[in-house]
């Protein structure tokens, strides 16, 4: 099985959805929260919260309670946004810039 | 959270106070129904003229006159027979000229016939317009008319303008008193400015409405006298001031109002609102257009001026509501209908513009966030509106389409069962065989489609479905969106669902094609005007032969077969357009696909 750090092709989809929603979240969510969220297997999940933390579009904060909550950082944030101007471009029949 | 109080989607009720949208549809069915029952009855008893057999007196040197005024379809039949053989006749005059000779000025006449000799009957049937029956006496002596009239209306345009008059002024009383009800603060300036908005409206309308009447007179009466074109002026004129004014309703721009904010600004938020408010918009060379029914859209512009922008909106047509009414025209006899939906979608408009435009125009979104997510926010909900207005297109294509196969199999079955009735007739030979052959006849078009018509149904449905579906969900994503509301747990993102609707975009767009008619009215219009002519011609053609003037037949048959030649060579033509269209889009659009699924791959693993 890869490593999360060995992803060199993730899916699109589920990288936009764990971003969208942390993107509509006020607070920073607790893990398993997003996990059921999501709707992604625990193990993909995993690999891919760590993946997206590698690179900055994610962070881990723990709580006093102990658990570990996401949130997503300005980073992700533009990237997400960046995600939704090229599809709302290429809808809007303009060529990805 | 950007949450706007004006978010409710279309249909969800109470959406402004006022006038409800299906208040307008129920009034389109009472009105449809008064129409199709009242006519018909009034036309028959209030517009018919009878006079029993009876002897009018009529002094030396006078006349009598009766007045037909049916502005429609009836008959007359009349007979008399007169004491006198000489300087006695008969006229018929229209209205004009009927004043002419009141008046003892020149004046032509449709018919003159003495009135001597023994009785004569007179009948026909048609268009009958106002008419002045005149029996006169030219002589020094009395004289003595064994008369008798029946004249009957059976479709008038004077009830029919009654029903539609009345039906208007209900309509706009009702109105007034739902703004009533509602109790409209009269301080707001969006509720005055709507007021004005629709009273300038109404007033285009009735101006709109006298024209017909106007050019009907104006055209009479300026006819010159003598030329035969007198008796039709009137008629001519009417007809030609319905389609004046059905084309002006649709040229006449109205202010709706100023802002101090540029045009580029005011058009992007107002698309932008109108969008998730449900509104289907189109932005087209600076302008917007806002479909608001299937038959009925409004055009947005701005005109910059100093000190600010003028907001302008004018009525227009769906491709669906311009074929309509174009076919309206073309029979000529309706063009009075088409007058009368130019006005509805007039009214329409401006009732659009002033319940729904309007309030969008002044409100400026508060961002509560940051700017980036509100214009992230802005993004998602375009691209799902612009799903939802492909997807929505596709599944009426999908729905007309299946009308139209439905439409076809019909005609092909029809002509199957007389063929086969016919044959039935022809091969029998026993009692009733007629009867036998009707039953040969109505029971296999029957049969035949109502199994045809389930199989299109089965074959349509899975496809008209599918694209509902896409439509519904599209449209769920985007009240939730505009809202603010998270999906619940497990379903797809917006951005899953908006890329999963940019993949079946192909398929939209071939549905799309294949409602060709829906798309492009126009060329529609111009295949369905080429065979009508064809077979107008060729049956002209086919009569003049019969009738020994075969060089005239000859002649029509060769340019029906022209017409067919023409209506097929378009057809074709715009098929073949039409292909390589679709072709061109839907390469352009996979090049678009993968260049966009690689850059998004790209960046993110880049990042």
């Amino acid at each position: 099985m890869a490593t999360p750090s060995s992803m060199d092709r993730p899916d699109l989809y589920i990288v936009a959805r764990i971003l969208e929603r942390l993107w509509r979240e006020e607070q920073p969510m607790l893990k398993t929260r997003l996990q059921t969220a999501t709707n992604v297997n625990y193990d993909i999940f995993r690999k891919y919260t760590s993946w997206m933390s590698d690179r900055g579009l994610i962070a881990v904060e723990t709580s006093d309670d102990g658990h570990e909550r996401l949130r997503l950082t300005p980073k992700g944030e533009e990237s997400y946004k960046k995600l939704v101007q090229w599809i709302n471009e290429v809808i809007h029949k303009k060529m990805p810039s | 959270m950007e949450r706007p109080n004006w978010t409710r989607l279309k249909g969800e009720g109470g959406l402004l106070a006022g006038w409800p949208e299906k208040a307008n549809r129920i009034l389109i069915a009472i009105v449809a129904v008064a129409l199709l029952l009242g006519v018909p009855i009034l036309s028959m008893t209030a517009m018919s003229v009878h006079v029993e057999r009876q002897v009018i007196a009529i002094d030396p040197e006078s006349y009598r006159a009766f007045r037909i005024c049916f502005y429609g379809l009836g008959e007359m039949e009349y007979s008399y027979s007169a004491s006198l053989y000489s300087e006695a006749y008969v006229l018929e005059l229209d209205t004009i000229n009927f004043y002419r000779f009141s008046a003892g000025n020149s004046y032509e006449y449709g018919m003159k016939e003495n009135m001597g000799g023994g009785l004569s009957s007179i009948s026909g049937a048609g268009y009958i317009g106002d008419k002045y029956l005149v029996l006169v006496n030219d002589n020094n002596a009395p004289l003595f008319v064994d008369f008798e009239l029946h004249a009957r209306a059976f479709v008038s345009l004077i009830p029919t303008a009654a029903i539609l008059l009345t039906a208007g002024a209900a309509g706009y009383a009702l109105g007034r008193h739902a703004d009533k009800e509602a109790q409209l603060d009269r301080t707001d300036p969006v509720v005055m400015a709507r007021r004005l908005v629709r009273r300038k409206a109404l007033v285009a309308i009735t101006v709109l409405i006298l024209i017909p009447i106007v050019m009907m007179f104006a055209v009479a009466a300026a006819a010159p006298s003598g030329t035969g074109f007198g008796m039709v002026a009137d008629i001519m004129g009417f007809f030609l001031g319905l389609l004046i004014a059905s084309v002006v309703a649709f040229v006449l721009q109205f202010k709706l109002t100023k802002e101090a904010a540029p045009p580029d600004q005011i058009l992007a938020k107002l698309a932008y609102r109108l969008r998730v408010s449900g509104y289907r918009v189109t932005e087209k060379r600076k302008r917007l257009i806002v479909q608001i029914s299937n038959t009925s859209a409004v055009h947005i512009t701005t005109k910059k001026v100093p000190g600010g922008t003028w907001v302008l909106y004018k009525p227009s047509a769906t491709p669906n509501g311009l074929s309509v009414l174009i076919v309206l025209a073309f029979i000529f006899i309706t063009m009075p209908l088409a007058l009368a939906l130019s006005l509805f979608m007039l009214y329409r408009a401006s009732a659009f513009a002033s319940m729904r435009v309007l309030p969008r125009i002044s409100q400026i979104p508060v961002p509560e966030v940051s700017a980036a997510r509100v214009e992230t926010r802005t993004m998602i909900v375009e691209s799902l509106s612009e799903g939802r207005r492909l997807s929505a297109e596709a599944y009426e294509s999908a729905r007309s389409n299946y009308h139209d196969s439905v439409i076809i199999m019909f005609v092909l079955v029809t002509v199957l069962s007389f063929v086969l009735g016919t044959l039935a007739y022809g091969i029998m030979d026993v009692d009733q065989r007629g009867k036998i052959a009707l039953a040969v006849g109505v029971f296999s078009g029957v049969v035949i489609s109502a199994v045809l018509w389930l199989l299109l149904a089965a074959k349509a449905r899975p496809q008209i479905t599918e694209f509902r579906k896409w439509s519904k969900k599209l449209d769920a994503a985007l009240s939730r969106e505009v809202a603010g509301q998270s999906p619940a747990d497990g379903e797809p993102s917006s951005f899953e669902l908006i890329v999963d609707s940019f993949k079946e975009i192909p398929k939209w767009l071939k549905v799309r094609r294949k409602a060709g008619g829906y798309r492009e009215p126009l060329i529609w219009l111009l295949i369905f005007f080429l065979i009508y002519g064809a077979i107008e011609v060729g049956f002209m053609g086919l009569l003049w032969w019969v009738e020994g003037r075969s060089t005239a037949g000859i002649v029509a048959i060769a340019v029906s077969i022209v017409l067919v030649l023409l209506s097929v060579g378009s057809n074709v033509a715009y098929k073949k357009r039409l292909d390589l269209e679709q072709e061109r889009t839907l390469s352009d659009w996979r090049k678009r696909y993968d260049s966009l699924k690689s850059e998004m791959e790209k960046f993110l693993v880049g990042e």
